[in-house]
């Protein structure tokens, strides 16, 4: 080694080659990691798009409400046809199904983000708990996770939110721990992996000679490095939610009426798409939902590339 | 190096070490052991469990030994046997604690529905009611049920309980559901493996081509399209819109039959859109999968390797990349189990097909316990085999592996 760096000291040029590195590192302004994060994904032009797509969306459902007409049922005028004042058409019951769009959007939205919280929380807690702690406290936990990915989720998510709903909770609150009740082991299992390989790094051996507890140890040095993949899985996590909560609404399980939910809007296309041999019902709620999905899962995708530590090196 | 130590195999006789956890469990089954031969009576005495209570912990106490024991004996066996030993121990303790998670959970849920029809008869008197709620065994604590529950199951052969409200037993409303389920199941599988694997491999031949970005495209849409929306619209497309337009339906609306047909023409007839639904999932998820697998191995050394001492582009991609990309794509196949199923529980819904799926949704809608439970259970052992077939099938893409790593 001591030879090499020797030679390297000896070629003509070499004195020159370090001092221009030198002044490089000098003007090169320095970037944090969560900055190059953001410059990696800013050159997705895709997933800027899908955030702006999103924010459109989300504004539109929880904004647009406000300014229109009370959306009252209107009995002489089920099932009309697209018209200047019902864009969508009406329902069985003659409300309006863009104003219904609208606000079942609200709820869709509502539950995607707060399922996913919940599906994070669990899943961070249980994840670092077993990939640092180890032993009998991981064999617990990844037996759990195995059972619970054992058994189709929506079957668990059926019975689960039942539970919840007959124990009091609102509906959207039950399906809401439902659907973070029965996601979290997926998630649970990609943060063991990561938190698995920190408990090794050297900062962690560091903090441990210090006498740091094991607590502050997951706290503060392993949880804030695991924050990437973590916050990939919440994007993945919204995705999830979003497609249960509607299937099982879908399922005529979810949020019941008159609450509406793309799922439940779905369901009345359903019927109408069977019954009266009309899919327009069915069209609009199905795109909102394939149109908000996609541009979470883009999102993710994205943010999967920036936080890959694979992409420094390119 | 801590590692080197626990992957020294012990000589053929010696006693092996024994790590830690093991010892743990060890003395809690010992404990078990004692607790049982010193308590049974104890518990006998207080005549709140049942006999068959009693016969059910005393087989979970047996199967506990017996695993136990096969646990200690997998240290002197090959690292195969070994493997496949822990495996199997593992499984079956997976496939207890959802029976256990499903029983719990579903009994959870509040007020006499599951057995609402047979006592909310018309002039039923409250002894009668009392009479049948004791025959019924619903009078008894939740954990008493489940002991009773648990000394049906763990018997030869397994008796998984009797529907009150399908009046038949679970055993055979399996048998009866599960055929139509892996009819569809297994064509959707199959057709969405053939398309997947080769779309896949090729996206990652030719990386960020106009292919790859197509497929990547396309995975994306196939995970976000909601299949339950996706079934509708292509119900209205190929069924309601050419009847509409006077011609007839190019495929039907849903079920497994048209009248009293029952050749298999019909059949595939009837299969097509729910494989269709089922299979842009499936495609989209594993061609994606496939061509990541493939990408990671392509950048490996040992295709340079090849490449550079003069074998065709295919030859390398075939027998070096893709051989050595199957590992990853077998344990998905293995793992997508669950996930198939819960795919077909909705398709089946939307297309009226009379599977498993149908039967799960309506029996946990209609709060059916113990078919639940029942359907669970063989799914979970379904999963256990899959992920145990899917391991030995990694002996056969690659005889390298020997599993000669202790857990």
């Amino acid at each position: 080694m001591s030879v090499d760096t020797a030679a390297v000291v000896q070629q003509p040029g070499g004195p020159e080659v370090a001092s221009a590195s030198a002044v490089d590192f000098e003007t090169t302004k320095e970037v944090g990691y969560y900055s190059l994060v953001w410059r990696r994904f800013r050159s997705r032009k895709v997933a800027l798009v899908a955030i702006a797509v999103i924010v459109i969306i989300a504004a539109s459902c929880f904004l647009v409400p406000l300014f229109l007409p009370p959306n009252v049922p209107d009995a002489s005028n089920p099932y009309a046809g697209l018209s200047a004042q019902h864009p969508f058409g009406t329902d069985e019951i003659g409300r309006d199904l863009f104003t219904r769009n609208l606000l079942g959007g609200q709820i869709s939205l509502e539950v995607g983000l707060f399922a996913m919280l919940v599906t994070i929380i669990i899943a961070t807690a249980l994840g670092a708990l077993s990939g640092f702690v180890t032993g009998i406290v991981d064999g617990v936990v990844t037996l759990l996770t195995n059972a619970l990915l054992g058994i189709p989720g929506i079957v668990l998510l059926i019975l689960v939110s039942k539970i919840l709903v007959s124990s009091g909770l609102s509906p959207v609150t039950g399906v809401i721990l439902g659907i973070g009740f029965i996601s979290w082991p997926q998630t649970s299992r990609i943060i063991r992996s990561v938190v698995l390989s920190l408990r090794e790094k050297e900062f962690v051996e560091a903090a441990r000679a210090l006498g740091t507890t094991r607590m502050r140890i997951i706290l503060r040095h392993i949880v804030p490095n695991a924050l990437g993949p973590i916050i990939v899985s919440a994007t993945f996590a919204v995705v999830g939610a979003i497609l249960l909560e509607s299937a099982l609404s879908f399922l005529g399980l979810g949020i019941g009426i008159p609450t509406a939910t793309w799922g439940a809007l779905l369901e009345g296309g359903y019927t109408a798409t069977t019954a009266h041999n009309d899919f327009l019902y069915a069209l609009w709620p199905g795109l909102s939902i394939l149109i908000t999905v996609l541009c979470f899962a883009y999102v993710g995708d994205a943010l999967r590339d920036a936080f890959d530590p694979r992409s420094f090196e390119r | 190096m801590a590692t080197l130590v626990g992957t020294r195999r012990p000589s053929a006789g010696a006693l092996p070490r024994i790590p830690t956890r093991l010892l743990i469990i060890i003395a809690a089954v010992v404990a078990a052991n004692l607790l049982w031969f010193f308590g049974a009576n104890a518990l006998d005495s207080t005549g709140q469990v049942p006999d068959n209570g009693r016969d059910a912990l005393h087989k979970l106490l047996l199967l506990a030994d017996v695993g136990t024991v096969m646990f200690m004996a997998a240290e002197w066996m090959g690292p195969r046997l070994r493997y496949f030993i822990r495996r199997l121990v593992l499984g079956a303790i997976t496939v207890l604690l959802i029976v256990t998670l499903v029983y719990f959970v579903l009994n959870a849920i509040p007020g006499e529905k599951w057995y609402s029809h047979l006592l909310n008869v018309r002039g039923a008197t409250p002894e009668h009611i009392a009479n049948l709620r004791h025959v019924l065994g619903i009078d008894r604590p939740v954990y008493v049920q489940f002991l009773t529950y648990l000394n049906q199951l763990i018997a030869i052969p397994p008796d998984l309980g009797y529907s009150t409200a399908l009046s038949q037993t679970v055993w055979d409303a399996i048998i009866t559901h599960i055929g139509p389920t892996a009819i569809l199941l297994g064509t959707a599988y199959v057709v969405q493996m053939l398309i997947a694997i080769p779309v896949g491999v090729i996206s990652a031949v030719r990386p960020y081509s106009k292919i790859d970005t197509f497929v990547t495209s396309f995975s994306f849409f196939g995970i976000s399209l909601p299949n339950y929306w996706f079934g509708s619209m292509l119900i209205y497309v190929f069924a309601i819109l050419p009847i509409q337009l006077g011609h007839s339906a190019i495929f039907p609306v849903g079920g497994q039959h048209t009248g009293e047909q029952t050749g298999i023409g019909d059949l595939a007839w009837h299969l097509v859109l729910p494989v269709i639904v089922l299979a842009v999932q499936g495609i989209a998820q594993d061609a994606r999968y496939t061509r990541s697998a493939m990408l990671d191995v392509l950048g490996q050394d040992y295709i340079r390797t090849a490449r550079a001492k003069g074998l065709s582009g295919w030859a390398v991609i075939m027998r070096h990349a893709f051989r050595n990309s199957l590992l990853p794509i077998i344990t998905l196949a293995g793992l997508e189990i669950p996930q198939l199923f819960a795919g077909a529980i909705i398709t089946e819904f939307v297309f009226n097909w009379h599977g498993m799926g149908q039967l799960t949704v309506n029996q946990a809608e209609s709060g059916d316990l113990i078919t639940v439970v029942g359907i669970m259970m063989v799914l979970a052992s379904l999963v256990v085999i899959g992920n145990i077939v899917a391991d030995l099938a990694y002996t056969l893409a690659d005889p390298r592996i020997t599993f000669g790593k202790r857990a």
